[in-house]
């Protein structure tokens, strides 16, 4: 199995960095291997919508930068996990940024899935995808949101498997190991 | 004079969009009855530090503030993100108002539920009102033109924010008839459904990549 991260943090989140530690240790505990991508250090542009993506160029951005890059291993990972702060229950406007880059990696042809409108895959077998949201003190009403959001783009990325836990500074780093290693076997279990 | 102020952030990059569309009518609305309101593109002013210095005093400044924005990949795009992060370490000294307006290109309104949660929760870390937020499924139908110019097809959004300009007005928050009003399918779902996926089979046709339309450039070589 190949993991990619997406770590939507930035160098002064110190406890972002732990809980990324921890996952790391939990992923070649169970013998994956691991990429990440700091998108802090990356350069990655606003998706700007004009769609080329799906009518010009199709199933790759007009934008040339490290967004392809990033487009690229997630497409081609078998777990993809994003880990960032929780910004006010959604995910960081670093990691937002690399996550509206992707939309090459879907058709822009619409099915209907559970009654739904919803972009068809573009590429078959689409990665398990699971979510690590990162809270100084921990907040239930965006843990909740956050929860949700992740379950919304499995929908729309035809993951399937899915799975999010928000970690809070508050929680002791064997509380947050836990917490992750669970995550990590509820997937193994439902694959 | 109202003396009242109202700023209106723009979430889309893209120019004349539906967004700035929504916003026009909304502060034209306001405008009328001698309210001082601002629009802001929130993309341009990210990238123009003069612009975003603008930006910052007219939302200190503003009784109610709006987010109008599409929606990117189930929540708000990267730089409404980024702007909210830097709007939320502003110290603030006076009680404001904050609602948002979202549009989806899918038909259903409610693919819009949580980015609304998150404008809410915005608002809630700031100590700001929550005064609601309108959800508008199938934005196709604005398509960025001005909504004067369109039909039936969006008379429920007309009206809903018309009911919202009234509101406002009378110091109230998002009408329940606005938000239900918006709700409420104009277009049949395959109908919709039928018209989006002949409008994406025609931009590839008119780009010439009908054919290529499914390609597949980062297919993993096994």
């Amino acid at each position: 199995m190949h993991a990619v991260i997406l770590h939507g943090g930035t160098p002064d989140d110190t406890g972002l960095e732990a809980a990324y530690t921890q996952l790391c240790n939990a992923i070649s505990a169970k013998g994956w291997t691991v990429e990440t991508h700091r998108l802090a250090e990356m350069s990655i542009r606003h998706c700007v919508g004009c769609f080329n993506c799906w009518l010009r160029t199709p199933g790759e951005c007009a934008i040339q930068d490290d967004g392809r890059t990033v487009t690229r291993a997630q497409v081609q990972c078998d777990v993809k996990i994003y880990l960032t702060p929780v910004s006010f229950g959604g995910y960081s406007g670093l990691l937002k940024t690399a996550v509206d880059r992707q939309i090459p990696a879907i058709s822009p042809l619409f099915i209907m899935v559970n009654g739904e409108m919803h972009h068809k895959l573009r590429y078959p077998n689409p990665p398990a995808f699971f979510a690590i949201g990162w809270q100084r003190r921990p907040d239930a009403d965006s843990a909740g949101i956050f929860a949700e959001v992740v379950q919304r783009n499995a929908l729309n990325m035809h993951s399937p498997v899915s799975g999010s836990v928000v970690l809070s500074g508050e929680q002791a780093v064997n509380a947050q190991r836990g917490l992750i290693d669970n995550l990590l076997n509820n997937m193994e279990v439902k694959q | 004079m109202s003396g009242k102020q109202m700023l209106a952030l723009v979430g889309s990059p893209r120019a004349h969009s539906t967004s700035e569309r929504l916003a026009q009518y909304l502060a034209n609305g306001l405008d009328a009855h001698d309210w001082q309101v601002n629009i802001q593109h929130i993309s341009t002013a990210m990238r123009k530090p003069e612009r975003w210095a603008e930006l910052e005093a007219q939302f200190l400044q503003a009784d109610v503030i709006v987010l109008v924005f599409p929606l990117y990949v189930d929540a708000l795009p990267a730089d409404a993100t980024l702007a909210l992060e830097k709007l939320a370490l502003l110290r603030r000294t006076h009680p404001q108002r904050f609602l948002s307006i979202v549009n989806c290109g899918f038909v259903e309104a409610s693919q819009n539920d949580v980015a609304t949660k998150i404008c809410r929760q915005f608002a809630r870390e700031c100590g700001m009102q929550w005064s609601g937020g309108l959800t508008i499924g199938g934005g196709g139908a604005i398509g960025g033109r001005p909504l004067k110019e369109l039909g039936g097809m969006v008379a429920p959004v007309v009206n809903a924010l018309d009911m919202i300009i009234t509101a406002l007005l009378a110091g109230q928050d998002v009408p329940a008839e606005a938000y239900t009003l918006t709700r409420r399918q104009v277009v049949p779902t395959w109908a919709y459904f039928c018209m989006a996926n002949l409008g994406m089979i025609k931009g590839a046709l008119d780009h010439h990549v009908l054919l290529r339309i499914n390609a597949q450039p980062y297919l993993r070589a096994e």
